[in-house]
């Protein structure tokens, strides 16, 4: 049994479209006036793990 | 020994992010999605047609076509609707050389992505799937350029954009959240 509408993913076909991602949201981010630059996430303060 | 290290620190890396990506969700989202049971993830470091495959073997649910487990190789995330999985490859190429702070906004905007799929896949409507084409056009233009040249089919055009644009406004709340507590940022620039 072979399924006929496989999930596509996200793809990523090269470093190339990465950078092309990421200035993609650079250019819109600045354009609202948001600074682009990635400030990281913020320590969790308790575990929720929906990890399977 | 010391590529190995390197894999295994990138491993935990991708999934600290994608368990921050996930507590980053605005409540009523995360909630939405342990309600319909698309709350869980799966990160690995292996290209994701196998593991999918596998998967679907697994539950009995019927493999992937060799072309499709090929094509599903190229991706870094997809969301897994018969199983409610997100996967995540930690160790996709494209993902490689990157810094870990751009690293990290990757893997946060690859997994936004496939959890915005959870959330609206279901919810389109015929119309907005045959209006794929108009929706690009209207979408901006380096969003549009990215979609064409992944090699979607039409069809997923409109499920494509809906999920890059959660991942934009998810990424741009993450910026606004963090400069409204401690001033902008200055951990690392991604552009």
């Amino acid at each position: 049994m072979e399924r006929v509408e496989p999930p596509k993913g996200y793809v990523l076909a090269n470093k190339q479209t990465v950078e092309e991602i990421i200035a993609v949201e650079a250019e819109l981010l600045r354009s609202e006036g948001v600074d682009p630059r990635w400030p990281g996430f913020p320590e969790a303060e308790e575990e929720h793990d929906e990890k399977q | 020994m010391a590529d190995e290290d390197a894999d295994v620190d990138r491993t935990m890396r991708a999934e600290r992010s994608v368990r921050s990506a996930w507590r980053d969700l605005p409540a009523y989202d995360r909630e939405l999605l342990q309600n319909i049971g698309a709350s869980q993830w799966q990160v690995t470091r292996e290209a994701l047609g196998g593991v999918v495959d596998d998967l679907l073997r697994s539950a009995g649910l019927g493999g992937l076509r060799q072309r499709d487990v090929r094509s599903l190789d190229d991706a870094a995330g997809v969301w897994i609707q018969e199983l409610r999985l997100v996967l995540v490859n930690a160790g996709h190429h494209a993902l490689a050389e990157l810094d870990d702070a751009t690293y990290e906004a990757m893997l946060a905007r690859i997994a936004w992505h496939e959890w915005a799929h959870a959330l609206s896949v279901v919810r389109a409507t015929a119309d907005d799937v045959a209006n794929g084409e108009r929706l690009l056009d209207l979408a901006p233009a380096g969003v549009a350029n990215v979609i064409r040249r992944g090699g979607y089919r039409r069809s997923e055009y409109t499920h494509e954009l809906v999920a890059e644009i959660y991942a934009l406004l998810m990424s741009r709340r993450r910026r606004v959240s963090a400069g409204s507590r401690v001033g902008l940022a200055t951990r690392s620039t991604i552009s």
